[in-house]
């Protein structure tokens, strides 16, 4: 992100705000640690480009973090970050125009970085994230809306024990019969390698539905349980890994876990089919077949 | 996998027998040789042969496309007020189509059927057409008025072969299709093929298509997936292939038109009379119906071309009537379904395959005695079967 406020600077508009410690930053969107009314929250501050010749417009993303607000008030399962005390608020700072607000500070780690430290998961670690997902899903889909950005940077292993796995960043969220927030020509919001086949079409629109959701789920669990991408390897070109997500059958999750139930490596490797009508129908389907197989 | 009657002109006691004998497990009736008046006694009858028999009419609402068309043959349809002529146009709207089920509904409710098939039209062309939008607008639309009894609805889906040839369009329909909110319990699945004018060996070649065996797996495989029941309509020799594929139920009866679904079963054909099919005999090792005389021959040459099925008495005392025939029918395809399905697919699909190489076997043992056969003996759809699982396994990404 450009203009990373400093946390100086947060402190300067923001007296409320105590302990700022700045986590990360991409996109349009900068994450910081703070300290509010005495409990640690995370705080997203989101640059508002001046200028609608920038990158996505402003009232383009004024809408998306409206949007995300809304769903997370709307939601309420566990698996699902919490919005925080403070709502969105319009900031300048140095001139600039930002929009912040909290969600709940989550201790653990991205899903990512325990993939990146190959932790081989046990069957039972792998079956808790499944059920976390596919039930903040299964929410998100009960209120009208798909994640659209499923990946395992958007997971959060955390040190909870009611809440292993928490989902976040439903900044791009869809809003099923809702207003368009993507320009035309934009192509499809996502992360090409947790992108359903399906997203690649230029009428994406047409069917778009949660088994968009639920297939970017399947490619986060098969990743985090094998320990490798289904489709993609490191080091080549985008359009060798767009290819492979739109034509390659990608091996079964059996033949790299051994040790896992064949019902558990069959399910997921239905969640990852590129055609959606053979998936699963949405996740509550899902977690039905999960619960009677346990 | 159960095997229905598919019901059509003279019934006799076939379905009876066969519903009395357990070689099949239901049926469906057709609303065109139907008596309105003697319905409820038609389906009493059904009921009572069978106890666990499962009864259905086809409103055979995607005949009305043909409704005052020269030359059309209608039977008891033209005493249904719910078959009308419809302007494509007017079935776009929505409140037009709500209507068109509620007519129909409004003459089925109250029949001792043990589901119902709710009724949509016929896809002629495209599943990327004004045509699939009605008939999805139909199926979501099934259940809310034809399940107020609480008995399972199965939403028509009627297509030409031709919609399954474009694998894309055919992939996208069953997107939307699975992807329903108000979906019914299940599908009452036709593939018709051939002009309305064509003879119903010209449609069963037609249907004989690798494209065509494939998708219709396919489709019997997404839905199943998807946790719907799957009703096959005229599937006959199919049958095992769209089981192993998930379908829950085959359909056949005892007439060609009976076998394989045409629009031109509701047009008169040019010129009338003619003789009556030949008895024949649905060899399971030949995958095929063979004429009562070749079975004798055949079979000693090749012993297995015989079923060693209960109803091949029937056959070994001389030529059977055509209630045996039926009845043989439905209980050398019961058998198959038996050999076939499994539940793990592939393995079911190694079955099918297993079959048709046995099948190619016994032809290439027959071949070298000198019978080659006729148009019907040859092994042309084999190769159209084989080819039909490559097509599925593709399709289903297996």
């Amino acid at each position: 992100m450009e203009h990373i406020p400093s946390v100086e600077d947060l402190a300067s508009v923001l007296p409320q705000l105590t302990h700022a410690e700045f986590i990360a930053a991409g996109g349009f969107k900068a994450v910081y640690r703070a300290v509010l009314a005495d409990k640690q929250e995370a705080l997203k501050v989101i640059f508002l480009a001046a200028d609608e010749d920038e990158e996505g417009s402003r009232e383009q993303i004024i809408a998306r973090v409206m949007r995300e607000t809304e769903v997370l008030n709307l939601c309420q399962t566990p698996y699902l970050v919490k919005l925080g005390s403070m709502q969105p608020t319009a900031l300048t700072i140095a001139g600039l125009d930002y929009l912040a607000y909290t969600e709940e500070f989550l201790a653990g780690q991205p899903l990512i970085d325990l993939i990146r430290q190959n932790t081989q998961p046990t069957f039972e670690t792998v079956v808790t994230l499944t059920q976390c997902v596919m039930k903040a899903l299964n929410e998100i889909e009960s209120v009208g809306h798909i994640h659209r950005d499923i990946k395992p940077h958007n997971v959060m292993a955390t040190e909870l024990i009611e809440r292993p796995f928490v989902v976040l960043d439903l900044g791009i969220a869809f809003k099923m019969h809702g207003t368009e927030l993507t320009p035309p020509g934009s192509g499809p919001p996502g992360t090409l390698l947790y992108m359903a086949p399906e997203l690649f079409r230029p009428n994406y629109k047409d069917s778009l539905d949660i088994r968009s959701d639920v297939y970017s789920a399947g490619i986060t669990v098969f990743e985090f349980a094998a320990g490798t991408h289904p489709l993609a390897r490191r080091g080549e070109d985008v359009y060798t890994t767009l290819y492979r997500i739109l034509r390659q059958t990608p091996p079964k999750l059996k033949t790299l876990r051994t040790d896992f139930p064949e019902w558990f490596c069959d399910m997921i490797d239905r969640c990852i089919k590129k055609t959606p009508a053979l998936r699963f129908r949405n996740p509550q389907v899902f977690l039905n077949d999960l619960e009677s197989n346990l | 996998m159960k095997v229905f009657a598919q019901h059509g002109h003279q019934p006799s006691d076939k379905i009876t027998r066969g519903l009395q004998e357990g070689v099949i497990s239901g049926v469906i009736f057709s609303s065109r040789f139907l008596s309105p008046d003697r319905a409820q006694e038609r389906l009493a009858e059904a009921r009572s042969a069978g106890a666990n028999a499962e009864v259905l009419i086809d409103p055979e609402f995607y005949a009305s496309r043909l409704k005052g068309t020269p030359n059309c043959q209608l039977g008891f349809l033209e005493k249904h007020p719910y078959l009308k002529s419809y302007r494509r146009r007017d079935l776009v709207r929505t409140e037009i189509v709500e209507q068109a089920l509620r007519d129909v509904y409004a003459e089925i409710a109250g029949l001792d059927v043990t589901a119902h098939i709710a009724p949509n039209i016929y896809i002629s062309q495209s599943f990327d057409s004004m045509e699939a939008g009605i008939a999805l607008n139909f199926i979501e639309m099934s259940k809310e008025i034809f399940g107020r009894e609480g008995k399972p609805v199965y939403a028509t889906l009627a297509v030409d072969r031709r919609a399954l040839l474009n694998s894309n369009d055919f992939l996208s329909f069953l997107n939307d299709l699975t992807g329903l909110k108000n979906p019914p319990d299940g599908f009452y699945l036709l593939v018709g093929g051939g002009l309305i004018t064509e003879r119903s060996d010209v449609v069963q070649s037609e249907i004989m298509d690798a494209n065509v065996i494939g998708g219709w797996m396919m489709a019997n495989f997404s839905l199943s997936q998807n946790g719907f029941r799957i009703i096959n309509g005229f599937a006959d020799i199919l049958t095992p292939f769209l089981a192993a594929a998930g379908g829950s139920a085959c359909a056949t009866g005892w007439w060609s038109n009976l076998r394989t679904f045409s629009m031109g079963r509701y047009v008169k054909p040019e010129g009338s009379g003619g003789q009556l099919p030949i008895i024949r005999y649905l060899s399971k090792a030949l995958l095929d119906r063979i004429k009562f005389d070749e079975r004798s021959a055949f079979s000693t040459l090749v012993p297995t071309v015989v079923n060693e099925l209960p109803h091949d008495d029937d056959y070994n005392v001389g030529i059977p009537g055509r209630t045996v025939e039926a009845l043989q029918t439905w209980e050398a395809l019961s058998s198959l379904n038996r050999d076939v399905v499994r539940k793990d697919l592939n393995l079911s699909l190694t079955n099918l395959s297993t079959l048709i190489e046995r099948a190619s076997a016994a032809y290439a043992t027959l071949s070298r005695y000198g019978i080659t056969g006729g148009y019907e003996t040859t092994t042309e759809y084999l190769d159209q079967l084989s080819a039909g699982i490559d097509v599925f396994r593709k399709l289903a990404e297996l």
